[in-house]
């Protein structure tokens, strides 16, 4: 082997051994605490996220359990959130929308609907409102190239 | 028996599991900073080596990379061993180490080409990546050698250092105590931390002009 090939091999041995003994396992916990906040880690941050991945993809049972019971207290706040919405709200909400889809030009039949105030369930109302919002919403995606065009 | 993934998420969620962690986030560092004294290279793609070390843990406890316990009874190596892999990965290893053959075929047989002979060595662009990989470590070697200059107890362990990576070894060569050895490795350790990649990249460029 060349002076040159030897020196090299001898220098790469050098710094894996320098890597090797500065990894060393045996180190007090604190030492490697210590190394992590001198390279800029913060080692309570960097465990916070330990847990999180853990909890995140390798739940236990409990995890799962936690997280089946928090998902159903989410939807069931969010409809009672939803059901808290007053019927006088519901239909105020309608006429607004009714109102706007007029403004656009559309001959919405006012009367028909307010036969269907009548008699329909809260459900129903809220349903009719998604209805009208999503033919307004229609209603106005038309109307803007039209505009463009004129 | 639980299957590998189960058996590490169950080992990572006991008592040692925050030490494992902390240890293999320190150990993708020291890593990623070893092969950056090679490659004048930094992380590609906005990676961190903590998020090597979030990566193969996440594959671990996905499933998506085995651990056999058989093979490797110690959780933290074969972690270790992955985050090792990743990081050549990432370097430019793979470049090096996976240049694609020349050759081709012709109607009277096959065209040869120096990779036709890989018993003949490197081949050019082998040979310039592998020149400057040299030159960058020497570089490395050369500040951390300056750092220690005039320490003559860090100086007994920089030269044990070319033949061991351990301390009670490093302790017998040297004739220091191994209490003393291990306050000189967290020595050591700083001033590694001081040579950054970047720095020696830098070095080396300089050397290059006055050569």
């Amino acid at each position: 082997m060349s002076d040159v090939n030897k020196k090299v091999r001898e220098t790469t041995q050098f710094l894996d051994n320098l890597t090797k003994l500065i990894t060393d396992d045996r180190r007090e916990t604190s030492e490697i605490v210590e190394s992590l906040r001198a390279q800029g880690i913060d080692p309570t941050e960097s465990i916070k996220e330990f847990h999180r991945l853990l909890s995140e993809h390798s739940p236990t049972w409990q995890e799962k359990a936690a997280r089946a019971r928090a998902a159903v207290v989410t939807l069931f706040t969010s409809r009672t959130a939803k059901a808290r919405k007053s019927r006088a709200e519901i239909v105020a909400e309608i006429r607004r929308v009714i109102d706007s889809m007029r403004d656009l030009g559309s001959p919405v039949e006012a009367g028909a609907y307010h036969r269907k105030f009548e008699g329909a369930r809260d459900e129903d109302l809220e349903s009719l409102l998604e209805d009208l919002s999503f033919q307004r919403d229609l209603l106005l995606k038309q109307r803007g190239p039209e505009k463009s065009d004129a | 028996m639980a299957e590998g993934k189960e058996r590490a998420a169950e080992i990572l969620r006991g008592p040692e599991g925050e030490r494992i962690w902390l240890t293999l986030v320190d150990y993708s560092v020291k890593y990623a900073r070893r092969f950056g004294w090679r490659s004048d290279k930094t992380l590609p793609k906005g990676f961190s080596p903590e998020e090597i070390a979030k990566d193969v843990l996440i594959k671990v406890l996905e499933g998506k990379r085995v651990w056999d316990e058989a093979k490797e009874p110690i959780l933290l190596n074969a972690l270790k061993g992955m985050v090792q892999s990743d990081l050549s990965h990432l370097f430019d290893d793979y470049e090096g180490t996976h240049i694609e053959p020349t050759d081709r075929d012709l109607p009277d047989g096959p065209q040869l080409t120096a990779d036709s002979f890989p018993g003949q060595g490197l081949n050019p662009e082998e040979e310039t990546l592998q020149s400057e990989r040299n030159r960058l470590e020497a570089t490395a070697l050369d500040l951390i050698r300056a750092e220690v200059e005039g320490n003559l107890e860090l100086e007994s362990v920089f030269l044990a250092l070319y033949d061991s990576d351990k301390p009670k070894e490093i302790a017998r060569l040297t004739g220091i105590c191994a209490e003393r050895v291990y306050s000189l490795c967290r020595e050591l350790e700083r001033i590694a931390a001081k040579i950054t990649p970047s720095r020696v990249a830098r070095e080396a460029k300089e050397r290059r002009k006055h050569e």
